[in-house]
């Protein structure tokens, strides 16, 4: 708001009330009066998760692709193919929550400036816990002879890129929805992480692709 | 708490020959980025006996509220959507600014 136009529009005085609407009661009683806290910015943890909803609703479109890249990665149509695809939904759903929940919950907890590389650490600890759920729940969901079970590490490889890269762009995204970024610093860091995310999504996807052309192509031939 | 992003302030600058001590840019700004500098007694063009300077630049988030209502126009900020769809929309050449939905003005 302008207030020098609104004053010679109107020809009213503009006062400057707290950043908050709650702290407008007390404000007035104070005689217009404003607190430093009235004056801050703040980013509570409160004040993260109620913008949780909306980025879990701007996300809604990535949960959709998530099924079918992972029904993709959960090929050839085995006895065994529900409980993999089961694992990379799971996997890459946890990431998209991971990314538009749980960051912005723990961003100011996180290391690093730019946030797509605050995102390093909530995703290496999503990783160490796929990588244990895949060592459990792998093997037994792969009916091929062992010397080629080394087969399954591209859809899970492709799985980790793939989150990797989801992770980053939604914790990348959030910089619009914080109240310490700035668009120069933002446009900073779309133009340093956004090749890396894209490029890594990229080798993700075409990973994905390949395996399930080659396991519809040979009808389950992987086995 | 780790609430510090790049270039925070980097864009800001005050005028001080320009700034006349109104202390509209301290009222204003959600981050406590301005105080008052020391007393310039007459100094000052327009004898306030004060002026503003930019105490800590790199809790500035660019949102333009000082610069707009500035009324000696002593600042000059580079404000803007700052959320990187935004930004990348900008890249591709889109017109909307973000991924809110049409008709909502975010940001």
């Amino acid at each position: 708001m302008n207030a020098n136009e609104l004053r010679t529009l109107t020809g009213r005085r503009v006062v400057f009330g707290p950043v908050r609407a709650r702290d407008i009661p007390a404000f007035l009683a104070a005689g217009l009066k404003k607190t430093a806290a009235m004056r801050r910015a703040s980013f509570t943890l409160s004040e993260r998760a109620v913008l949780i909803p909306v980025e879990l609703v701007h996300s809604g479109p990535l949960y959709l692709a998530s099924l079918a890249v992972s029904l993709a990665l959960a090929l050839p149509a085995d006895p065994h193919v529900t409980i993999r695809w089961f694992f990379y939904a799971a996997w890459l759903s946890s990431s998209l929550t991971l990314g538009a929940a749980g960051f912005p919950l723990f961003l100011p907890l996180l290391p690093g400036r730019f946030f797509s590389v605050r995102s390093i650490l909530p995703f290496t600890v999503l990783s160490v816990i796929a990588a244990v759920c895949a060592h459990l729940i792998l093997p037994a969901a792969v009916a091929i002879e062992p010397s080629r079970a080394f087969l399954y590490l591209i859809p899970t490889i492709a799985a980790f890129l793939l989150s990797g890269a989801a992770v980053a762009y939604l914790a990348m995204n959030f910089t619009g929805s914080s109240t310490f970024t700035n668009q120069k610093g933002v446009e900073r860091e779309v133009s340093r992480s956004l090749p890396v995310i894209t490029g890594t999504a990229a080798i993700g996807m075409i990973m994905a692709l390949v395996w399930a052309v080659s396991a519809i192509a040979t009808k389950g031939g992987m086995q | 708490m780790n609430e510090h992003y790049p270039l925070n302030g980097e864009s800001l600058e005050l005028d001080a020959n320009r700034c006349t001590g109104c202390g509209t840019c301290i009222d204003v700004c959600p981050h406590s980025v301005f105080a008052f500098a020391k007393t310039r007694g007459a100094t000052t063009s327009h004898n306030t006996g004060r002026t503003a300077c930019i105490a800590s630049a790199d809790r500035c988030m660019a949102c333009g509220a000082c610069a707009l209502n500035c009324p000696a126009k002593a600042i000059q900020v580079a404000s803007g959507v700052g959320c990187a769809a935004a930004v990348i929309n900008r890249l591709l050449g889109k017109s909307r600014d973000c991924s809110c939905g049409d008709g909502i003005r975010c940001c």
